[in-house]
């Protein structure tokens, strides 16, 4: 899992990765210095709650991913049914690379979990 | 062989005003004080016996003492007439003339009630209603001045209270009758001239409210027509919808939808801030079947579902440019409310 997310730290502009549970609890993490992965994954889980109950179930809606774009940086997370894939980047970086390889990232740590 | 001194007997003396001896009981009454019974004995007296010099006498004192000046010279005069040497008709005269003449007319007629009143009723001077009369003729003269006098006072109040009552009655019912005469002057300007001024502004402030409106759903019916995009909305900070626009083969966004991504745009910018990222601009929730793009657009949120095909650059453009314009003409609220 730490290898898996070595990987996606290797893609010019992201700050970190860490994978959280659906309560926020962390699981495994790769954060450069200066991020804080305790409250990183609180307030993932906390955004990722908040969007679960915005979708209306009774259509069948699961929630595949979210982007956070800020002034300073954005948070990608990948949704899994057992976990949540967060992904920290810099303004600059290539949102869309790094969404293909969060996939397939995702793809091999559901197979490991 | 019936004796004239029979009249001068006590009783008739009293009872009788005919009798011989009416100049002495009235000088009596006078040097008492009780000049009306003296006048009235003096009177009835003289009618039987008018060439009676000390009734006559008696009279004109007894007149002169009750300030009828030309009454008393009258008599005075009589008496001089008959003995032209009589020394107190001439010092009754001498005090007659020198009294105040003008204080003679009033008095005059009081006189002449007495005398009536006195000359129809009988002379009993022992009876009880000796001092009645006596009281009510001293009343009657006491008096006489006065009422020349309490007329006066009145007369000079009324026409001067009046005045100031009037002036102070009149100034309040002017300013009354002023009041509503100008409340009617007024109020038809107040009523009319700015309902007629007013109606323009908010009419105006109307039409520009319906136009500053009408731009928002402008700006979500703009949006609405990028590829793959169903529907919009906006939505101010408290989750209150602004506008929306719906595509052909879209649904509407329901109002819970707008109030639980302000929520949801709310608690990332929270999050995002505590990690020390700046301040949220977007977000981006994909589900199974659409996508949904958050963006802030000033104080305002804008909300598009697409679908799962949608593609995210071309959203991400043209929903940049219609928070812009969105935010731009929020600028231009009329009464400048936030959201």
């Amino acid at each position: 899992m730490k290898e898996i997310l070595n990987q996606i730290n290797e893609i010019s502009g992201v700050k970190g990765s860490l994978v959280v549970d659906n309560e926020g609890l962390v699981v495994v993490s790769n954060l450069m210095s200066g991020l804080e992965e305790r409250t990183i994954s609180a307030m993932v889980a906390g955004i990722y709650q908040e969007i679960i109950k915005a979708l209306r179930p009774e259509q069948g809606s699961e929630l595949s991913g979210v982007q956070l774009s800020a002034s300073e940086g954005s948070i990608i997370f990948l949704c899994a049914p057992e976990c949540i894939l967060t992904v920290i980047t810099e303004p600059g970086a290539n949102i869309g690379l790094v969404s293909i390889k969060m996939k397939a990232s995702l793809e091999r740590l559901m197979k490991i979990l | 062989m019936s004796d004239p001194l029979d009249n001068n007997t006590p009783e008739q003396m009293v009872t009788d005003p005919s009798s011989q001896l009416f100049a002495s009981l009235a000088d009596f009454y006078r040097d008492n004080g009780l000049y009306p019974e003296a006048i009235a004995i003096c009177q009835a007296g003289l009618e039987s016996q008018p060439d009676n010099i000390e009734g006559r006498l008696v009279l004109s004192k007894c007149l002169l003492a009750t300030k009828q000046y030309a009454l008393a010279r009258a008599e005075a005069a009589k008496v001089l007439s008959v003995q032209s040497e009589h020394s107190e008709a001439k010092k009754v005269l001498a005090q007659a003339d020198s009294a105040v003449p003008e204080a003679e007319a009033p008095a005059a007629a009081p006189v002449k009630v007495e005398t009536a009143v006195i000359a129809e009723t009988p002379l009993q001077v022992k009876t009880t209603e000796e001092p009645v009369l006596a009281e009510s003729a001293v009343k009657l003269e006491a008096p006489l001045p006065e009422p020349v006098k309490i007329p006066e006072p009145p007369a000079r109040e009324i026409p001067s209270s009046p005045l100031p009552l009037m002036a102070g009655r009149t100034e309040p019912q002017p300013i009354p009758a002023q009041k509503t005469e100008d409340r009617p002057a007024e109020v038809p300007p107040v009523t009319k001239a700015p309902p007629a001024a007013s109606d323009k502004p908010t009419k105006l402030a109307a039409e520009e409210a319906t136009e500053w409106q009408a731009g928002f759903g402008k700006i979500m019916n703009d949006l609405v027509q990028t590829p793959q995009v169903k529907a919009c909305m906006l939505v101010d900070e408290n989750g209150y919808a602004v506008a929306d626009a719906v595509s052909r083969s879209g649904q509407s966004l329901s109002e819970d939808s707008a109030a639980l991504s302000a929520n949801i745009f709310k608690t990332a910018f929270e999050a995002l801030k505590k990690i020390k990222l700046g301040e949220l601009e977007r977000i981006v929730i994909e589900t199974g079947d659409e996508k949904i793009f958050l963006r802030q657009a000033g104080r305002m949120i804008m909300m598009i579902s697409a679908d799962s095909s949608a593609k995210v650059g071309l959203v991400m453009v043209n929903s940049k440019r219609a928070a812009e314009q969105a935010e731009n003409l929020a600028k231009k609220e009329p009464n400048r409310q936030s959201f």
